[in-house]
């Protein structure tokens, strides 16, 4: 039986603004096991990357509101621990990638000084054997002529570059958790492909868990074995990537697969959007909050919030319909 | 750039000063016969056509010769250069108050932004910004020399002399580098590589020096850099209210007296000053921003 590495009940995240409280999560429950990989999925703004940015305290102090019943990061309770011992967690056992790595690294020190650093940080390495592993990760992430790109400095390097350079820092001090937050978005699409090859090919080695969020079904098929749909700040189906592809279940799972463009196949079929835009996350509606974009809505989906359900030990979704049969449940 | 600068300033300096009337009049008396005036100009140089003196002009002071103070009958930039080190000790003083005290009031008011405390720092930088120096000279006078006796009001030797005209002189200047710095350092905190310094698990105080003031810095410095001629200028009036013995208070009554030649050997000295500042301000640059540095070999 494997172990769970990371596990998080119920966690609420609110933004505090002049305009009012924005609800960015609500209520998100999930859990990861030891050298698994969860992929999240959404829409802009549906709260994929709070959900997870707020496990590490990473949000705007003075803005975000976190509250959870449960974070639990192997045997430590993240939601309770100083930040000093947070600084510690960070970097070290749980590594971040983040969306746009033209802006993530500091524009004034070398390359070379910032793949150290995590390893100065933490006390895992003196200078010179920071600076061994710094090359060997350079290596590992595939950049040529490591020793020059040591000196370099980010406006040196490209975008798909910088973010081979964000992986490698991420990754030096062996972290047991990747979180990899649309590490692809900002790049041109071989790139991408070529990050997703890389990170799938270095998990393979290290046996490190992850969490990869992304707006993009597609990118996340291969990667994964589990999948969370987000919706406007809620959880709305979770399954091996198998079913979620095959047995969709929610209404809102099916229509983002509809509107997945299609290169081959004989049907031609024009592309299907969602229509309607996701609510206002500063005034929530009372029921479903898919309701409003909704193909099977009925008259209990407006007033009521559906439960999350449990359909078999790997498959959740939050809808009152069953829509393989248009049944009410 | 130096030198063309510089042949800029003489020139201006030049024209604008011969605006202000007939300099004989100053060596002659309501007694003296034409002839006797006649004479004089031709003694002085004055009586060649303004092109020729122009070009004279030009040659002496490529030697820094700018001729003899017609009030002291010593060459001028002897006078110059005998009074240029207080003002330089002064400016940079100064600076180093301003920077003392401007720079942590911004970092503070950035840092704690929306807090009492920013409240607090905005409000001195507000006030500090708009008391004239020539006020905030006279506060300081009355308070630590008249009723506390602590500092002399005067005079200049020791570095308690020193103290109360940095203050001044600083205290104008620390307010535009807290203003700056707090706008920069708030600049650089929304930055993404910020969160990614924090998410390596860096320390707060080492984002701070490491990640946020580094990067800061380059706008901290070019504001600083862009201020030294208002720091200059502002030495006049430090200057005056404590009686240093510096170049900005002794030219203020050279030019009171129509003494061109000092006038001239002041502000080439100054201007002299402020240009090489600018040119330590822009090495500086390179070495704060690696992109300059490295931007005409590469690419």
């Amino acid at each position: 039986m494997s172990e769970t590495i990371l596990s998080v009940k119920n966690l609420n995240v609110q933004f505090i603004t002049k305009r009012g409280i924005i609800k960015a999560v609500q209520d998100v429950s999930y859990s990861l096991e030891k050298g698994e990989a969860v992929g999240i999925v959404g829409e802009s703004g549906c709260g994929k990357s709070v959900s997870v940015l707020s496990l590490l305290r990473l949000l705007p102090e003075n803005l975000a509101r976190i509250k959870s019943d449960e974070i639990r990061f192997c045997d430590t309770d993240l939601l309770h621990i100083a930040n000093k011992d947070m600084q510690n967690i960070r970097g070290s056992k749980i590594s971040i990638i983040f969306q746009d790595p033209m802006a993530s690294l500091n524009p004034v020190l070398t390359i070379g000084r910032q793949l150290r650093e995590p390893l100065i940080i933490h006390r895992m390495a003196k200078a010179k054997e920071a600076n061994n592993k710094a090359l060997e990760l350079l290596r590992m992430v595939q950049i040529p002529d490591p020793e020059e790109r040591m000196n370099n400095y980010p406006y040196e390097m490209s975008g798909g570059m910088r973010q081979r350079v964000m992986i490698a820092m991420s990754l030096i001090c062996n972290p047991e958790l990747l979180i990899a937050d649309e590490p692809t978005t900002a790049l041109d699409v071989t790139v991408q492909a070529q990050i997703i090859d890389l990170v799938k090919e270095l998990r393979r080695r290290l046996g490190m868990s992850l969490i990869w969020i992304s707006h993009d079904l597609g990118i996340i098929a291969g990667l994964v074995n589990r999948v969370l749909v987000m919706y406007a700040g809620t959880i709305v189906e979770e399954a091996l990537v198998d079913d979620l592809f095959y047995t969709p279940r929610h209404p809102y799972t099916r229509a983002l697969l509809a509107s997945i463009p299609q290169a081959e196949g004989q049907l031609k079929r024009k592309l299907q959007p969602i229509r309607g835009s996701p609510p206002d996350l500063l005034n929530l509606p009372r029921g479903c909050l898919f309701a409003e974009r909704c193909n099977y809505v009925k008259d209990v989906c407006r007033k009521e919030k559906p439960p999350i359900r449990r359909i078999n030990d790997n498959h959740r979704c939050a809808c009152w319909m069953d829509t393989t049969t248009s049944e009410v449940l | 750039m130096i030198p063309l600068t510089m042949v800029g300033v003489l020139t201006i300096v030049f024209f604008v000063l011969r605006l202000s009337g007939d300099p004989v009049y100053l060596f002659t008396t309501q007694e003296s016969t034409p002839e006797e005036i006649e004479m004089l100009r031709e003694e002085l140089g004055f009586n060649k056509p303004l092109p020729i003196q122009y070009i004279r002009y030009l040659r002496r002071a490529v030697v820094l010769d700018f001729g003899t103070s017609l009030r002291y009958g010593e060459p001028a930039i002897n006078l110059i250069l005998a009074r240029w080190p207080a003002t330089l000790q002064l400016a940079v003083c100064a600076l180093l108050v301003s920077i003392a005290i401007g720079l942590p009031f911004g970092a503070i008011s950035a840092l704690k932004r929306g807090t009492i405390w920013d409240t607090i720092c905005s409000t001195i930088t507000l006030i500090g910004q708009g008391a004239p120096v020539f006020w905030i000279g006279i506060m300081l006078i009355l308070i630590f020399s008249v009723r506390l006796r602590l500092l002399p009001a005067t005079g200049s030797g020791t570095l308690k002399h020193l103290i109360l005209p940095s203050i001044t002189l600083g205290a104008f200047f620390a307010a535009r580098v807290a203003r700056i710095s707090r706008t920069s350092i708030l600049e650089v905190m929304q930055k993404k590589y910020i969160v990614t310094a924090r998410a390596i698990g860096t320390k707060e105080l080492r984002v701070l020096y490491l990640h946020v003031l580094k990067n800061a810095a380059i706008a901290i410095v070019t504001i600083i850099g862009l201020s030294i001629p208002s720091l200059i200028g502002g030495a006049v009036m430090a200057e005056s209210i404590f009686n240093w013995p510096g170049v900005a208070g002794f030219m203020v009554n050279a030019v009171y007296n129509r003494d061109y030649p000092v006038v001239q050997a002041g502000i080439f000295i100054l201007s002299f000053t402020v240009a090489v500042t600018n040119l330590v301000v822009d090495v500086l640059y390179t070495y704060l921003d690696p992109q300059i540095r490295l931007g005409s070999q590469k690419v």
